[in-house]
């Protein structure tokens, strides 16, 4: 694992608001954990190298992202918008959990490989990235509902 | 108490090990949604605050008793059509490494909780993100309780309840590793072998038991598990499929 990768990984979990990482592979042990003043320590088994000892103060939390305005919906001269369809049968979520906020609503830019929705079946959840890049124009299935193979979940306007 | 898991090949070599967190899961996810993440990272807490049962519910655990983590993996060869393959492999897995140190009585209730006897053990909790038709990662997320002795529900139990002795909880971890490290490669294979197995450990499996369909109550038995997951089973003559929230126990 080189330096960056461990530092991002830090960088990352200290943003999600973790008191305490511990990581450890074959090559090292490094312990970070968050007090008043300063957060940090170390333990290096093998020869850590000094750089990763040293993180940024961890931020905050991130800001949880502005609430998209509802963007008012474009006339339905449905043309040129592309479906994101299902790729199996299930039930449709909107949110990775009731407490989370939903992945995407009408007016947000979705980008390749952003996850849109959930599709659970026999408790086995799968988080679904849109193929496309565009904005979320409609969402057509309503939250906890069964769809079908194929069956558009969502109109996105690739303009 | 930590450690990186010696005796595996590839699962286990990189060890996030947090105090205390939300949900090993909800990290493991976010870790490979930023692309932190690759094959065999774990994510383990002695502390799971939020730990995700199905939507909703939430897994009772006392701090630092259980074992709760979550091991990314990605079967990229594995098609979405074939994904209950998973909860198969997984719930073999944790009973190859559960059964030698219990009594008889250790089941994989439908399709993902494990039992002993009438009694919750375990669970299992799988999140895939998908690459069109196929599973890009799949996050593992296992609790077992280990040491825990007290509960709230009547309906849970835990390995130390059952045989009145302590475990050391890593080496519970790395004996369900090493097990699923055995079953995972094949996994891509029309494995009928995977499906019998799964069925010979299955909770109810060939006896006459209460289940409700539809608002209504009948006695069934549980006959087999479908090649999409779904759970069969005979009424009267009749099979019937079910999807999970299609039919309860009773």
């Amino acid at each position: 694992m080189k330096v960056k990768e461990i530092r991002d990984l830090i960088d990352f979990l200290s943003n999600s608001g973790l008191e305490e990482v511990n990581i450890e592979t074959e090559e090292f042990k490094i312990k970070v954990k968050r007090s008043n003043e300063t957060q940090i320590i170390e333990k290096s088994v093998a020869s850590m190298p000094a750089a990763v000892a040293a993180p940024a103060p961890v931020a905050a939390a991130l800001a949880p992202a502005a609430a998209p305005a509802a963007a008012p919906a474009p006339a339905p001269a449905a043309n040129n918008y592309i479906e994101i369809k299902s790729p199996m049968i299930g039930t449709f979520y909107r949110s990775a959990n009731p407490e989370s906020p939903e992945f995407v609503s009408v007016g947000d830019k979705v980008d390749v490989g952003n996850p849109v929705c959930i599709i659970e079946a026999m408790k086995l959840f799968n988080e679904i990235e849109s193929e496309v890049s565009g904005t979320i124009v409609k969402v057509l299935v309503e939250n906890a509902q069964p769809v079908e193979y194929d069956q558009p979940l969502f109109l996105v306007d690739p303009s | 108490m930590h450690k990186f898991f010696a005796k595996t090949r590839f699962i286990g070599k990189k060890v996030i090990f947090l105090p205390q967190c939300h949900s090993t899961n909800e990290i493991a996810m976010s870790l490979v949604n930023n692309r932190h993440a690759s094959e065999g990272l774990i994510v383990m807490t002695a502390d799971q605050t939020h730990g995700k049962g199905q939507r909703g519910n939430t897994w009772q655990s006392d701090a630092g008793k259980n074992l709760t983590y979550s091991i990314v993996l990605q079967p990229r060869s594995l098609h979405i059509s074939h994904q209950f393959r998973l909860h198969q492999m997984i719930s073999l897995a944790v009973h190859e490494a559960l059964s030698p140190i219990l009594p008889p009585g250790l089941k994989v209730k439908w399709p993902n909780d494990i039992y002993y006897g009438d009694k919750k053990i375990g669970g299992i909790l799988i999140e895939n993100t998908l690459r069109g038709a196929q599973i890009d990662y799949a996050i593992i997320g296992i609790g077992i309780n280990v040491n825990q002795e007290y509960f709230t529900l009547d309906k849970a139990t835990s390995l130390a309840k059952v045989r009145q002795t302590t475990f050391d909880i890593d080496q519970i971890a790395e004996d369900i590793l090493i097990a699923m490290e055995e079953l995972y490669e094949p996994l891509s294979e029309p494995l009928a072998n995977l499906a019998a197995k799964y069925e010979q450990i299955l909770y109810r499996i060939h006896e006459t038991h209460r289940y409700q369909a539809e608002g209504k109550i009948f006695h069934g038995q549980i006959t087999g598990i479908a090649p999409d997951g779904k759970l069969m089973i005979e009424e009267k003559g009749n099979v019937h499929h079910f999807d999970f929230k299609e039919v309860s126990f009773i």
